[in-house]
């Protein structure tokens, strides 16, 4: 094995190791709830009961880890607060995953499927699927997931356009995504949006936040963690939260002792830096 | 339905296989990577024959609204490009349909959306030090991609200034995109310990 494929093994073995061991032992880093996750939480609990939500679980497998948390949390408190809640998404591979999800929160919160929520299933091209909903929600949405009409369920009998819904929350990871609501829903007709979000997406959104187009923002793990414990529903996101803590220590280390051997063998003129 | 222990131990095996990509390319990464392709087209192939077909297209046709024959036999001329090249031109007309509907939904959604709102909030009072650090980094950010002005004495000092808040943001991105990594890492390892092996506390 090379010199390159060793240290990079190391570096892997570390992390695996970092990162397994508050798994198997917990350290209860305490942890502080971010403005904005609270500003997400407080919005929600503003919402008035009976209110019609829309959720948008746009996320693939790879964003799981992070989404699934996220949306877990986010459910509980929907049904906890008594609000309506119209399953989205706009990737198609997010089905099984908003299904679990759904079934999941509704058993545990004892909700009825076509009363308390309802799966409207996966439509292609957001921005086009979005525009069309916001003025006539049934030809876009004729039926449910399972192929029944949407007028035959309590929930969404009364539902005609965009102004039905008191608020929409997309489950962001990229694209298609949240760039959608803000052209096709948050500008137009001015309805508020929340999101929970991969962490990589956070320093994009921010200025959204900043700037009064999100209402909330939950990201990443620690914001999923954060939620978990609003909500009061400890969950995947918490007990990750020392492991990733410790990851993310490592890799502090490693970059820092990286560049220190780095400018060391540069100021000696030996080759190095790896 | 498969049963719940070789759904577990099947996804472990998977997650072990494309680990082994660490190593280096062999055969079981590529044999995961391919089921996965795999499976994903087709789930995504059943999902929109259920989900968008049925309900938006062959349920209403069947119930006699022909207008629907158009987008139908729009979107069949994009098959045209699995045909002999001669056949291919039939595929520009619904593509430059969704290419002008696209267009048309984005623009006015992406000026009002993001334009306006972002050059709005810009505008607000100087009274706390974030207002002037917000102010001081768009000014010089943006300063610094002036191309017309040659990058010589102040000027090139102010697009140094745009060009040091820029490599702050991509250093938050960057340890955002760890956050989001290391995410991934664990929960493949919460599923390894909790799910499969009930060891996790």
């Amino acid at each position: 094995m090379s010199k390159d494929a060793r240290e990079r093994w190391i570096l892997y073995a570390l992390l695996i190791v970092a990162m397994s061991f508050p798994l198997l032992r917990p350290l209860g880093i305490p942890l502080k709830i971010s403005k904005e996750c609270k500003a997400a939480y407080d919005y929600i609990e503003s919402l008035p009961e009976g209110s019609t939500v829309w959720i948008d679980f746009a996320y693939r497998g790879a964003a799981a880890p992070e989404s699934d948390p996220q949306a877990y949390a986010v459910m509980t408190h929907f049904f906890k607060k008594n609000l309506k809640v119209c399953v989205f998404y706009c990737i198609a591979e997010s089905g099984p995953y908003a299904k679990i999800v759904m079934e999941t929160t509704a058993k545990e919160q004892n909700k009825k499927y076509g009363v308390d929520y309802i799966d409207l299933g996966y439509k292609p091209d957001l921005d086009a699927a979005l525009n069309g909903m916001a003025r006539d929600f049934r030809s876009i949405f004729p039926t449910d997931v399972t192929g029944k009409s949407v007028a035959d369920f309590a929930i969404t009998k009364d539902i005609k356009d965009v102004n039905s819904f008191a608020m929409f929350f997309v489950l962001h990871t990229g694209a298609p995504g949240i760039d959608s609501y803000f052209k096709q829903i948050e500008s137009q007709f001015k309805k508020p949006l929340v999101a929970g979000m991969t962490a990589v997406n956070f320093p994009q959104l921010l200025p959204r936040f900043n700037a009064g187009q999100l209402k909330g923002m939950v990201s990443g793990v620690i914001g999923a963690a954060e939620y978990e414990l609003l909500v009061k529903r400890p969950g995947r996101a918490v007990a990750g939260v020392d492991a990733q803590s410790l990851g993310h220590m490592l890799i502090a280390i490693a970059m820092i002792v990286g560049n220190i051997i780095y400018l060391r063998s540069s100021r000696t003129g030996t080759k190095g830096g790896n | 339905m498969l049963p719940e222990w070789l759904i577990l131990w099947g996804g472990m095996a998977f997650t072990l296989m494309v680990w082994s990509f660490l190593w280096k390319t062999n055969f079981w990464y590529r044999f995961a990577e391919n089921v996965f392709v795999g499976i994903g087209a087709a789930h995504f192939g059943v999902v929109v024959y259920h989900g968008t077909l049925v309900p938006n297209l062959f349920t209403p046709l069947g119930k006699g609204n022909t207008i629907l024959l158009i987008p139908a036999v729009l979107g069949l001329l994009f098959l045209t490009r699995l045909m002999p090249r001669k056949y291919h031109w039939m595929s520009r007309y619904p593509m430059a349909l969704t290419m002008g509907v696209a267009a048309g939904t984005a623009l006015r959604g992406t000026i009002q959306g993001t334009l306006f709102p972002q050059i709005t909030a810009m505008f607000k009072p100087l009274t706390t030090l974030d207002s002037w650090i917000v102010l001081i980094g768009l000014v010089t950010t943006v300063f610094y991609f002036i191309f017309s002005l040659e990058a010589k004495g102040v000027s090139k000092s102010i697009g140094q200034v745009g060009r040091f808040i820029m490599m702050i943001y991509f250093g938050a991105s960057f340890g955002s995109t760890v956050m989001t990594r290391l995410s991934a890492l664990l929960g493949r390892l919460q599923f390894i310990f909790g799910d499969v092996l009930h060891v996790m506390k």
